[in-house]
């Protein structure tokens, strides 16, 4: 983000960025031109460490076979339902968290506590309650997907400029339509953005979630290629996770650009 | 330069007196080896050579390494963190064919020509199930998948009369299967001794069906396995391994049962004794029958584990095969 004020010349800046991604870029060719290398030489285990090469070979014949459906579909469902249910019940008790300090007082101590914990802690007790089916999945993700997003809402809510609720108020509105037409507008930039952080940790909640007690999905499938020792395809998998994690990020970006363009714009 | 050449040369000379002091410590100091295992009684060999003072009297120390099982242990050994692993067979035979190198240098556990099995499959008391058709739509908890548990829960469904894409498999460590059964979170269980023992004594389960018996005889269910580079490097340190170890399986064998052979047992699985007492075990071995690993393979290929040749015989090393003397 460029700082107002001393905003820098376009075309120097675009020239600058143009270098900055050539050089991210050529750092990642050279660390995997280097790796191959050491593969194709043998500095190091093949059986351990596959070729880059043979990972992209492999990715590719998981997409193009059509190998990637089941599982990433597995993945993402749960990641979906998680996060939607989650997010939508941490919204509406961030926005009544930030509204009435008497509830605030009354939830923020569990609140702390439970909060901080790493949320893979709870895998084993959820187990037990659970079972090993997707109820158990979907609660470890959701209780991960949370506690971020309450936060925020609550933070933002908090911060809603009283002279506007008051406006609204004077010109009659009720409670309910403040709540929805002033406060949680305002509050939006800081929702999303505790969503987005909500959405990363869910990414890595269901994959731990996969592992651990796994049938289908793409963190299952990594830890049974590692356990029947198919390397290549383990990275490939893996592969699959970073351009996932990638691309919901951006999609999300790009939702949060939409949904606050507003709140985005540069101060004239 | 004066002083770098004085400097080195004193640097050489310590050097070289520290190497030798190392050599004659080596000597003295026990050979620290790490194991990786299962706490299962398929180990209990192992676990009373440690007890009893036979690895130490080859002069070794050894460090165990305790995991829920199948392939879990042979990172482990693959990255140099362990020396030698208690594995299954059938994430050897796929390790050794992604060319990890893997060898079996011992026998581990196995079934024999009759009954009963070190391991079945088990279902909460009153159950009504009789085969693998049963088991059609349940969930069967296995210690993992692709391992020789799953592979012999597949066969015998199979060989009973049931599809086995039609039973769901779930992965619970051994020591949780009962409870996992008792609480309803799976419907049977691959379940390996001294805690089917366990569950059958509680009178919380009673047996489905024995998988090894039914598939194949005398499975060469695990075995110990170390990298082909190490024991190149140390074929005595393997020997010395392996000796102690046979002296583990003859004692464990002449001893089952005994007061001493449960606190053992009971130690290193973290039951009480009285929980498995009356436990029946067929003999441990001190070798492996390269046809028998044949039969498994054969196994792995109907289930699509497996495709093409493999050669059984280039995954024993010689003690493997000839009792160490």
């Amino acid at each position: 983000m460029s700082t107002p004020g001393a905003r820098p010349a376009p075309q120097a800046s675009r020239r600058a960025l143009a270098v900055d991604a050539l050089a991210g870029v050529g750092t990642f060719a050279v660390l995997l031109l280097s790796l191959e290398w050491a593969v194709r030489t043998g500095k190091v285990n093949a059986a351990l460490i596959p070729a880059p090469s043979l990972v992209a070979v492999k990715t590719w014949e998981i997409v193009s076979r059509g190998e990637i459906l089941a599982p990433l579909g597995a993945t993402l469902y749960l990641l979906a339902v998680a996060s939607v249910v989650a997010c939508a019940l941490a919204v509406a008790a961030g926005l009544l968290m930030g509204r009435h300090p008497a509830l605030h007082a009354l939830f923020e101590p569990l609140l702390e506590i439970l909060r901080p914990l790493p949320k893979p802690a709870l895998l084993p007790p959820l187990m037990l309650f659970l079972g090993l089916g997707d109820a158990m999945k979907l609660t470890v993700i959701g209780l991960g997907v949370f506690f971020p997003t309450l936060i925020n809402t609550i933070q933002g809510v908090r911060g809603a400029d009283p002279v506007q609720i008051d406006v609204a108020r004077t010109f009659g509105h009720p409670p309910s339509a403040v709540l929805l037409k002033v406060v949680l507008p305002s509050a939006l930039p800081l929702i999303l953005s505790g969503m987005r952080i909500s959405l990363g940790l869910g990414l890595v909640l269901v994959v731990v979630a996969e592992m651990m007690a796994g049938t289908g999905g793409v963190g299952y499938l990594i830890i049974d290629m590692q356990r029947t020792f198919q390397v290549a395809r383990m990275y490939a998998w893996i592969m699959v996770l970073a351009v996932l994690g990638l691309l919901l990020n951006h999609l999300f970006v790009r939702l949060e650009r939409r949904a606050i363009h507003w709140a985005l714009q540069a101060p004239a | 330069m004066r002083n770098t050449f004085v400097a080195r040369l004193v640097r050489a000379v310590g050097l070289a007196a520290a190497l030798a002091l190392g050599a004659v410590a080596a000597h003295a100091q026990p050979t620290k080896l790490r194991v990786s295992t299962i706490p299962i009684i398929d180990t209990a060999p192992l676990q009373v050579a440690i007890a009893k003072g036979f690895f130490a009297a080859e002069g070794l120390e050894i460090d165990t390494t305790p995991t829920a099982g199948g392939a879990a242990g042979l990172p482990a050994l693959a990255a140099g963190q362990v020396q030698i692993t208690f594995s299954n067979v059938i994430s050897v035979v796929l390790g050794a064919r992604q060319g990890l190198g893997f060898e079996l240098i011992a026998a581990g556990s196995g079934t024999g020509d009759k009954l009963p099995d070190l391991a079945a499959i088990v279902a909460k008391k009153g159950h009504t199930f009789k085969t693998g058709k049963d088991l059609e739509g349940k969930r069967l908890a296995v210690n993992t998948r692709n391992n020789i548990i799953w592979l012999f829960a597949r066969a015998w469904v199979q060989a009973t009369g049931g599809n086995p894409d039609a039973v769901t498999y779930l992965e619970v460590p051994f020591p949780q299967m009962i409870d996992a059964v008792k609480g309803d979170r799976v419907d049977a269980a691959f379940v390996v001794e001294p805690f089917m023992s366990a569950g059958v004594n509680a009178d919380a389960v009673s047996v489905v069906g024995w998988p090894y018996n039914t598939v194949q005889k005398r499975v060469p269910v695990a075995q110990y396995a170390a990298m082909k580079d190490f024991i190149q490097k140390n074929p005595q340190v393997i020997e010395r391994f392996v000796r102690a170890y046979n002296k583990g399986v003859d004692w464990a064998n002449q001893n089952v049962g005994s007061e001493e052979w449960l606190k053992i047992v009971a130690a290193y699985t973290r039951l009480a004794p009285e929980q498995f007492k009356g436990l029946n075990l067929p003999p441990f071995e001190k070798t492996v029958d390269p046809a028998g690993i044949d039969q498994v393979v054969d196994q792995m290929r109907k289930h699509k584990l497996l495709e093409g040749a493999f050669d059984s015989k280039a995954l024993l090393y010689k003690t493997a095969t000839q009792v160490v003397r």
